[in-house]
């Protein structure tokens, strides 16, 4: 099973596996049993140098490739990690702890059907025309940016490189991309497909640590557009960087999301939205259903139903067929949510369900934790405030519309949310209601290509997924044409 | 060895994993999706506007001192 793993892994820089200039490296271990996976290299000033030259020396080309090109490009990439599948999602699996079921029913499907759908995407642009006045024509176009720098999260690692180099190159753009420290290593398979698929130089990857490799790319000026995916706190040193350089950032960021249950729900379904919702992922999901809010009439038996739901979740070692929830990426964040269940303790929520670490028998070697229920939580109190990032979800009562709706505002996030009741008209008045870039309604944690996702408030700046991606990707040319031989008349 | 401002986040981390509760019942986080907070120490107190750096640092100390 580990031996799918590279012992080492090298850079990945215009169409070469390249040893870092430094000879500094970095280990990546397992968080599920923490065996040692692989050794990756700490890329230095000077790879990250020489990964932003590539970059543009491949733009040249790149840039002039048709659209017809590019998606034959793009759709031989989704047909390799589709070959590649079983292989990639045991990868994700090892690296990050995440159960197989979803890296080889999510993940990576979702991954490649990223590719394809960009493939088709670009296929649709086309630029507008314009007449201003009988002898004046407008025509707008789309054009590449540049050279885009990408970093990447922990919690979908091939997940999130999908979303980020299709639609940038499906635009004509080329890219440095960064994975986080913690999960490099099917990003650095994914560039095994990449060396089969595209031209050297247009997709390059940098491995390194947040504080030295991530900031040189953060710092460099040959980046003409930023992407990140990653918490707020970051969100902001991505925003000043980028600032600094006068150029676009795409932020994708930290949510506390609203799962809002009305009497009506669908309930069957409703119970187990609630654990699709949290414990997806073991709750590492920036859109994670933290917040279930219940109303009044059916709380008890709503609360009830949830903690026995939770009870018989599966947690165990991430390859095994039957697990339903794997481990946390490591012992710190494992750490982190345990403190939050502390202050949820000393706040006077009730913990219902979980809310340990388990230590028992082949789970005791890593950073498993029980699915976590707290009730009669309060809105104002910091567990349905701050970000957990685990698998807590905070029961808190409502009443009607109005008062579910303030609450769920009642956030400095506005990432994800959902609302669950068989009327219709109250599903879209409170998912109009509910400040937040995605409602789902009667469901959750869908990430579909084909829906733009992103946050409102503290939780991003534009959108991930959808052909808007491609706005986000490219710039507006307008070639403005004059048509008369006249002349304007002014000198 | 003793905890100073100077120190990356990410290196204090990987040294005393522990320390994360303390951050938390500080209401900071240095921990997230995008791994550790990519600076020094000083500099997420500073960027977090922590009022009593000193204090906090001390603190840190005191904890991974303690047996």
């Amino acid at each position: 099973m580990k031996s799918q793993i590279d012992k080492s892994y090298k850079l990945y820089i215009d169409g070469k596996w390249v040893d870092g200039s430094e000879g500094k490296t970095f280990d990546a271990y397992c968080p599920a049993d923490g065996e040692l996976l692989a050794t990756c290299v700490n890329a230095s000033q000077k790879d990250v140098d020489a990964a932003v030259s590539a970059a543009w020396k491949a733009f040249e080309s790149w840039k002039n490739v048709s659209a017809q090109q590019r998606a034959a490009y793009l759709l031989k990439i989704a047909d390799l990690i589709d070959a590649n599948a079983e292989k990639l999602a045991m990868v994700e699996t090892l690296d990050n702890g995440k159960p197989i079921r979803e890296t080889r029913n999510i993940d990576i499907p979702l991954a490649s059907d990223h590719f394809r759908y960009f493939a088709g995407a670009v296929r649709t642009q086309e630029g507008q025309a314009a007449m201003i006045d009988n002898d004046t024509m407008s025509i707008i176009l789309r054009e590449p940016i540049g050279v885009v720098g990408q970093i990447i999260p922990w919690n979908f690692p091939f997940l999130m490189a999908a979303w980020k180099i299709a639609p940038a190159l499906a635009a004509g753009n080329t890219v440095v991309i960064k994975p986080s420290s913690t999960t490099s290593l099917s990003l650095l398979e994914l560039a095994k497909i990449l060396d089969q698929a595209l031209p050297p130089g247009v997709v390059n990857v940098v491995t390194g640590k947040g504080s030295t490799t991530g900031n040189y790319v953060l710092q460099h000026p040959g980046f003409t557009k930023l992407a990140f995916t990653g918490s707020t706190d970051v969100g902001y040193n991505i925003a000043d960087a980028a600032a600094k350089k006068l150029i676009p950032a795409t932020l994708e960021l930290g949510g506390k999301s609203a799962n809002i249950y009305f009497a009506d729900c669908p309930w069957e379904k409703a119970i187990e939205g609630t654990q699709i919702g949290i414990l997806f992922n073991q709750g590492q999901v920036c859109c994670a259903g933290s917040r279930v809010f219940v109303q009044e009439s059916i709380y008890d038996k709503f609360v009830a139903d949830m903690a026995a739901a939770f009870r018989k979740v599966k947690v165990g070692l991430p390859w095994k067929e039957d697990t339903m929830m794997g481990c946390q990426i490591n012992e710190v964040e494992l750490n982190k949510i345990l403190a939050y269940v502390e202050v949820g303790k000393q706040e006077g929520a009730k913990l219902v369900t979980g809310g340990r670490k388990i230590t028992e028998g082949e789970l005791g070697k890593g950073s498993f934790m029980e699915p976590t229920l707290f009730a009669d939580v309060d809105n104002k109190m910091r567990i349905a405030q701050e970000e957990i990032f685990g698998p807590v979800v905070c029961v808190i009562k409502f009443k009607d519309e109005q008062d579910v709706i303030k609450m769920a505002n009642d956030s400095e996030y506005g990432l994800g949310g959902a609302v669950w009741t068989r009327d219709i008209n109250r599903a879209l008045r409170v998912a109009r209601g509910v400040e937040t870039g995605r409602m789902w309604v009667n469901t959750y944690n869908q990430l579909p290509a084909h829906a733009p996702f992103g946050g409102y408030k503290k939780s991003g700046i534009g959108r991930e997924t959808h052909k808007m991606m491609l706005e986000h990707y490219s710039q507006a040319k307008n070639i403005f044409i004059s048509m008369t031989e006249d002349k304007a008349g002014l000198y | 060895m003793a905890i100073t401002t100077d120190i990356q986040v990410e290196e204090l981390l990987e040294k005393y994993p522990q320390v994360v509760g303390y951050f938390i019942a500080h209401k900071l986080s240095p921990f997230s999706c995008a791994g550790a907070y990519p600076k020094t120490l000083g500099e997420m107190l500073a960027a977090r506007q922590v009022q009593d750096i000193d204090g906090f640092v001390k603190g840190l100390n005191e904890l991974i001192s303690a047996p």
